[in-house]
C-alpha cells in the first residue's frame, strides 16, 4: 500500500465539502466525546490525520466515516473549530465517489454544472419519449410503470451491487484483514436489521427525534415504492392500496418538508453546512412524494387527463431520482452504512482472532 | 532497637551545600541520618573537626566539596584531598575504620547524587555498626 | 565573655516545614536551654511581621544573639542579617539552621525529621555563642567594564554602558562583531531584518569613544576582585594589552550541534541535507536552491536535531521550533508551489506573538508530521532514479501510528545549541562555574539569572543557556544596568569573613602563604610572621586549617565555632 504523503490531496477535497483541514491539531477531543467510537473503530481524529497526510490508499480502506451518524458532538467540542463532523460527511462523499466504478459520483460532487447537465439530459429524454408516444396517457403511464421496474433492477445490478463489491475490496480484501468466513454468516441478520432501521443513530445523544423522522421517511419511501411499482398504485382500484399509497406518500413529503426546514434553519451542527448534493437529495425526495400524491389525487378527482403535465413532471422527477440520485448520491448511504457495520464487525473478528484486540 | 547511624557532614557552601539544597527543592528523599555543617570551602575542614565529630559520638563523617577544577576558591578542594588521605592513615592508627570517613565531590547541580550519597553512606555505616570512640573515651575518663 | 542572651526562632514556612517538623515542640525544648532567652515559632519568619518580631524582641529583651531555623541560609541569611542591623545589632551575631531544604523537604518520617531539626537548631545555638561582631568593608569600583564576546548580547551590554558615559572593552575572537546574529536573515515572529538591527548597533559601538573594541583577540586569566580586576588581552599577532576594569560580562555565546553525529540524517553524505545555520545563510543570499541549482519542490524541516535526546543533549534548545516556522513561512513565500513538511517532536511556541505565528503557519498548508525520538528518528535515504524527488524520508508518524514516506528535495536540520568548545577555559579564566552541559551557572535561576557567585562577573546570552535574541538582549541590558548601578553607588562591599593572623601565635612557617589561592598572605620579614591582605582574601579558610599553631583565625568560621557546632549536633539525643 502506498504510504507516501501527498499534501496536494487536501486541495482536491475542497469540492467535496469543507476547506479548512489544517485547523485540526489532533488533541483527540472529538474521538473522546464520540459515543459511537469503540476499540478497533476509532474516529474521527485518525481519519483527519490520514487525510491531512494525503494517504489516499489508507483512507479508501476506512469504514469509520460510515460509522458516524453526524450527531455533531465532535464539532461542538473541537477547540480549533476544525469541524470534524462535516469532515466525516466530506469523507462519506469522497468514499461514495471512490467506490463508484463509473466515476459519475465523483464527477457530480466536484462539478455542480455536470450535475445540472445530467438532470437536464434526463428531463429532456423523458420529454422526448413523451413526444414519441404522442403524450398518450395510457401509453406513457404504462411506460412509466415499467421504467420504474427496470430502473430499480438496472441500478441495483449495474451500479449498486458492483459498488458494494468494490467497497468490500477496498475495506476488507486489499488491507488483508483476514476476517473469518463465519463472521459473514453470523453478521448477516444484523446487516439487514441495520439497513432498514439504522438503529445505531440512537446511540448518539439527543438524536431520537431525528432518527424517528428519518425512519418514517424511509418507511414512507419504501412503502410508496412497493405500492407504486408492485401494487400499481396509479392503476389500481383497490381502495386499501389507494389509501395506503396516500399515507406513505404523505409521510414522505411531510417529513421531508420538516427535514428541509431544519436544514434551512441550521439549528444543529449537521445542518449548518450543506453541499449542493444534500439539497438536491432532499428536494427531489420531497417532490417525489408530493407529485406522486398529487397524481393519485388527480386520478381520483378525474383531473389527470386534462392536466397530464403533472404526470410528466412526476415521471421526470422519478427518472432523475432513480437514474442519478439513487446510484450516485446520498441514497447509497442506506447500503454503505449497513455494509460498513457488517464489514467492520468482520474486521474486528479478524483482529480478535489474531489477538490484536 | 535498630541502630541508626549518626553522621556529621561538612558541605562546602558553593557546590555541595547548594547541591544538597537542590535535592531539597526537588523534593528528593533520603535517609535522615546526615547532620550538616556549612563551611565556605572543603579546604576549611581540618583533622580536628573530624576527630571531634567521632569523639562526640558520630558513627561516620562525610566531607563534600566541589569537583576538582571547579572549586570556587580554585584549589581548596585539593588541599582537602591531601589532608583526607593523611587523616585516613591517622584514623587507622587510632583504630577507627577508614570507611567511616568519606570524601566525595558533589556539584551544585547534583541534587540526586547528594541524595544517593546520603543513602549509600548511611547504609555503609549501618553495616559497620556504631563507632565505639565516644564510649571508649568515656570509659577511660 | 558577656552574658549570652539568645533569641531562637523556628519558622513554619506555612506547611513546608511544619508538615514534617514539630517546630512547636522544638521551640519549647530549646527555650529551656541556658542562654536562650526567647524561643518562638512563627508561620513566615522572612515576612515583614516575622522580621519585626525579631527586631522588637531584640530591643525588648536585649538579645545579643539570634538563631533562625527555617529555609536555606543561601536564601534568607541576608534578609535576617538586615533585620538585626535594623535593630541595632551587628548582623554577624546571627546563625541560621536549614530545616527546610535539608530536613522537611527530604525526609518522610516526622519523628526522625524533628530529631534532626532539633540537633541542627542546638548546633546553631552552640555556635552563635561564639560569633563576633564584624564590620563591613567596601572598596572603590573601577568604572570600566570588560565584555568578553561581541555578539548581540555583548554589543547590547556595551552600548548600554558606553552610551551612559562609562568605559567599555569588548574582546571578540572573530574578525567582526555580531556573532551568530550577523548570519541571520529575518527574525521571528514579526520578520524584522537582523542585519538592519545589527548594523546600527555595530555602527553605534564603533562611533562611541567610550567603547574600545579588540577584534581577533582573546582574554588571558583575570586577576583581582570585584571593582578591581586586571587582565591581559592578546590579539592574533601576539600583541598584549593590559586592562583594568571593575566588572566583567561574559557573553561568549554558543555553537550549533554537529549534525554529522546523527547517522540517520546523512548530513555530510547527502548533499541536499543542510543545517538551519546553512539554510539561514542561503536565505541571506536571497535564493533557495538545491546543490544542483534547482528550486526545491519538496522541503522537509526536521526538528530537535541533537536536542531532547539522551544520546546527544537532553535539554531543549528553545528557539528551533520558531525558527523552523520562520523557515516554512519564508519558503512558502519564495516558492508558493512548494510543499513544506515540518517533522517535529513537539511544537514549542513560547514567546510573544509566537503561538499566533504558529497558527498562521498551520493555515498555509504546511504539513506537520510528528515523530517520537524514543521510538526512532526519521531516516533519510536517496530516492530511486524513477522517483520525482531527490530524497525519501521514512518515519513513524506518531499522530496516526502509520509508517509514512515523505518526499524531499531539500532537508533542513534544526540543529540544537551547545556550549562553545572553549567554554571550560573561559570559565576558569573568569571564575564562573559550569553545569553538566558546559553552560555557565547563574547565581539564582529565578531571582538572579545574570549574576554569578563570583561578585562582579555576569553571564548573559547563549553562554548561560540556549535562548533567542530577545532574551539575550534583555539579559545583556540587565547586567549592564546592574553594573551601572554599582558604578553609580561608587563602592562595592567585599567579603568580611576573611582570615587574620594572631602575630603572637604565628611561628613564621609560611605554610599558609603556600596554600593561599589568591596570594593574599605575605610575609613580614621584620616580625617574622604572616600577614593577610584582607581585601584580597576571599575567606575560603584553607589557611586556617593548614596553620599548625592555630594562629590564623578564619572569621565567622573559627575553630571554636565549628567545634561547638559539632558538639551541638550530637546532644539532645534522648529528648
Amino acid at each position: 500500500m502506498n504510504n507516501r504523503v501527498d499534501p496536494d490531496f487536501i486541495k482536491s477535497l475542497n469540492k467535496f465539502g469543507r476547506k479548512d483541514w489544517n485547523a485540526c491539531m489532533h488533541c483527540g477531543n472529538c474521538t473522546a466525546v464520540c459515543t459511537l467510537t469503540d476499540r478497533g473503530v476509532l474516529f474521527p481524529r485518525k481519519d483527519i490525520r490520514t487525510l491531512q497526510m494525503g494517504l489516499t490508499s489508507k483512507l479508501a480502506t476506512s469504514v469509520e466515516p460510515w460509522m458516524c451518524y453526524y450527531c455533531g458532538d465532535c464539532t461542538d467540542t473541537c477547540p480549533r473549530d476544525a469541524n470534524p463532523g462535516e469532515l466525516m460527511m466530506t469523507l462519506r462523499r469522497w468514499l461514495t465517489a471512490k467506490y463508484d466504478w463509473t466515476g459519475l459520483s465523483g464527477l457530480f460532487y466536484r462539478s455542480f454544472t455536470s450535475l445540472v447537465i445530467a438532470f437536464l439530459l434526463v428531463a429532456v429524454a423523458i420529454i422526448v419519449i413523451g413526444f414519441i408516444k404522442k403524450f398518450n396517457q395510457a401509453d406513457i403511464m404504462h411506460f412509466g410503470h415499467s421504467l420504474e421496474f427496470w430502473m430499480i433492477i438496472g441500478v441495483f445490478c449495474l451500479i449498486l451491487v458492483p459498488n458494494i463489491f468494490r467497497m468490500f475490496y477496498f475495506t476488507v480484501i486489499k488491507p488483508k484483514v483476514g476476517a473469518p468466513f463465519g463472521s459473514y454468516i453470523t453478521g448477516f441478520f444484523s446487516l439487514i436489521g441495520n439497513m432498514f432501521t439504522q438503529v445505531k443513530t440512537l446511540k448518539c445523544d439527543k438524536q431520537s427525534l431525528r432518527w424517528f423522522e428519518h425512519f418514517l421517511v424511509v418507511i414512507g419511501y419504501l412503502g410508496l415504492l412497493v405500492i407504486t411499482v408492485y401494487l400499481d398504485w396509479f392503476g389500481t382500484i383497490n381502495q386499501i392500496i389507494i389509501y395506503a399509497g396516500y399515507i406513505t406518500g404523505g409521510l414522505v413529503f411531510f417529513f421531508t418538508l420538516l427535514l428541509m426546514f431544519s436544514r434551512l434553519s441550521k439549528g444543529s451542527q449537521l445542518t449548518k453546512y450543506s453541499h449542493s448534493t444534500d439539497w438536491f437529495f432532499i428536494i427531489w425526495l420531497f417532490l417525489m412524494g408530493l407529485t406522486a400524491f398529487l397524481v393519485r389525487v388527480f386520478i381520483d378527482t378525474g383531473l389527470l387527463t386534462d392536466h397530464f403535465w403533472l404526470y410528466m413532471v412526476h415521471l421526470i422527477i422519478l427518472a432523475q431520482w432513480g437514474i442519478l440520485l439513487v446510484p450516485f448520491g446520498k441514497w447509497t448511504h442506506f447500503l454503505y452504512r449497513s455494509f460498513a457495520i457488517y464489514f467492520s464487525n468482520a474486521k474486528t473478528s479478524g483482529l480478535k482472532l489474531k489477538g490484536q484486540l | 532497637m535498630d541502630f541508626e547511624p549518626k553522621i556529621v557532614s561538612f558541605l562546602c557552601n558553593w557546590c555541595s551545600y547548594t547541591g544538597a539544597d537542590l535535592a531539597g527543592t526537588s523534593r528528593m528523599k533520603y535517609a535522615p541520618n546526615i547532620r550538616v555543617i556549612r563551611i565556605m570551602c572543603s579546604g576549611r575542614v581540618e583533622p580536628t573537626f573530624v576527630l571531634k565529630a567521632f569523639r562526640e559520638g558520630a558513627d561516620g563523617v562525610l566531607i563534600c566539596g566541589c569537583h576538582p577544577g571547579d572549586c570556587h576558591y580554585h584549589e581548596g578542594n585539593y588541599k582537602c584531598l591531601r589532608r583526607y588521605h593523611l587523616l585516613q592513615k591517622y584514623l587507622k592508627q587510632m583504630g577507627i575504620q577508614g570507611e567511616r570517613l568519606k570524601l566525595e565531590w558533589v556539584s551544585a547541580s547534583e541534587g540526586k547524587q547528594f541524595a544517593d550519597l546520603a543513602d549509600s553512606f548511611t547504609e555503609t555505616i549501618r553495616g559497620l555498626g556504631p563507632c565505639k570512640v565516644k564510649e571508649n573515651v568515656e570509659t577511660l575518663a | 565573655m558577656e552574658e549570652q542572651r539568645i533569641g531562637v526562632y523556628l519558622c513554619w514556612c506555612g506547611t513546608n516545614i511544619a508538615k514534617m517538623v514539630d517546630v512547636e515542640s522544638i521551640a519549647e525544648e530549646v527555650g529551656k536551654l541556658p542562654n536562650v532567652v526567647i524561643a518562638k515559632n512563627y508561620k513566615y519568619m522572612c515576612s515583614d511581621p516575622g522580621q519585626e518580631l525579631i527586631v522588637n524582641d531584640i530591643k525588648e529583651h536585649n538579645l545579643n544573639r539570634v538563631v533562625v531555623s527555617a529555609c536555606s541560609p543561601r536564601i534568607h541569611e541576608l534578609t535576617f542579617r538586615k533585620a538585626l542591623e535594623n535593630a541595632g545589632l551587628n548582623p554577624y551575631l546571627f546563625e541560621m539552621a536549614n530545616i527546610r531544604e535539608q530536613v522537611s523537604w527530604v525526609h518522610t518520617d516526622r519523628t526522625a525529621a524533628t530529631r534532626k531539626a532539633r540537633q541542627l537548631v542546638k548546633a546553631a545555638i552552640n555556635r552563635v555563642v561564639f560569633h563576633e561582631p564584624l564590620d563591613k568593608r567596601s572598596v572603590d569600583i573601577n568604572p570600566a567594564t570588560l565584555i568578553i564576546g561581541g555578539g548581540v548580547s555583548g554589543l547590547s551590554a556595551a552600548l548600554e554602558i558606553g552610551e551612559a558615559g562609562k568605559k567599555v572593552f569588548i574582546v571578540e575572537k572573530n574578525s567582526k562583531l555580531g556573532g551568530h546574529t550577523a548570519d541571520i536573515d529575518l527574525t521571528y515572529p514579526y520578520m524584522y531584518s537582523a542585519g538592519q538591527m545589527l548594523d546600527s548597533m555595530v555602527q553605534r559601538a564603533n562611533d562611541n569613544p567610550n567603547i574600545e573594541i579588540f577584534l581577533e583577540s582573546e582574554v588571558d586569566e583575570i586577576f583581582g576582585y570585584v571593582g578591581n580586576f586586571e587582565s591581559k588581552v592578546k590579539d592574533k599577532n601576539g600583541k598584549e594589552t593590559e586592562l583594568n576594569f571593575g566588572n566583567v560580562i561574559v557573553a561568549t555565546g554558543l555553537k550549533p550541534f554537529d549534525a554529522g553525529k546523527i547517522d540517520n540524517y546523512g548530513y555530510g553524505k547527502l548533499p541536499n541535507v543542510v543545517t538551519s545555520v546553512e539554510f539561514e545563510k542561503m536565505l541571506k543570499t536571497g535564493n533557495i536552491l538545491t546543490k544542483e541549482g534547482k528550486e526545491p519542490k519538496n522541503v522537509a524541516i526536521i526538528h530537535c536535531v541533537g536536542s531532547r535526546n539522551p544520546d546527544y543533549h537532553e535539554y531543549c534548545s528553545r528557539i528551533c521550533c520558531m525558527v523552523a516556522m520562520k523557515f516554512a513561512n519564508q519558503i512558502k513565500s519564495a516558492l508558493p508551489d512548494s510543499n513544506v513538511y515540518e517533522l517535529y517532536a513537539d511544537m514549542r511556541a513560547f514567546g510573544k506573538g509566537c503561538e499566533e505565528f504558529y497558527s498562521l503557519s498551520s493555515s498555509k498548508n504546511i504539513l506537520f508530521l510528528m515523530f517520537d525520538q524514543k521510538e526512532g528518528l526519521p531516516l533519510i535515504k536517496k530516492a530511486g532514479s524513477g522517483d520525482n524527488c531527490d530524497m525519501i524520508i521514512e518515519m513513524e508518524e506518531k499522530l496516526s501510528g502509520e509508517n509514512i514516506e515523505v518526499p524531499a528535495d531539500m532537508v533542513i536540520l534544526m540543529v540544537g545549541m551547545e556550549a562553545q568548545d572553549n567554554a571550560k577555559d573561559i570559565a576558569h579564566q573568569v571564575g564562573v562555574s559550569m553545569c553538566g552541559n558546559d553552560f555557565y551557572i547563574e547565581k539564582h535561576p529565578k531571582l538572579d539569572p545574570v549574576a554569578t557567585t563570583t561578585d562582579g562577573v555576569y553571564i548573559v546570552g547563549g553562554c548561560q543557556a540556549p535562548k533567542d535574541i530577545t532574551d539575550s538582549v534583555s539579559q545583556a541590558r540587565a547586567a549592564a544596568a546592574r553594573i551601572l548601578a554599582s558604578i553609580a553607588y561608587g563602592s562595592v562591599e567585599v567579603e568580611v569573613t576573611t582570615a587574620s593572623v594572631n602575630e603572637d601565635v604565628c611561628c613564621g612557617c609560611q605554610t599558609c602563604i603556600k596554600v593561599c589561592p589568591y596570594t593574599a598572605i605575605s610575609f613580614d620579614e621584620e616580625k617574622n610572621v604572616s600577614v593577610v591582605n584582607e581585601v584580597l582574601c576571599k575567606g575560603c579558610g584553607t589557611c586556617g586549617s593548614t596553620c599548625p599553631t592555630g594562629a590564623i583565625k578564619c572569621k565567622h568560621f573559627t575553630d571554636v565555632q565549628i567545634l561547638s557546632q559539632i558538639e551541638g549536633l550530637m546532644t539532645l539525643e534522648e529528648v
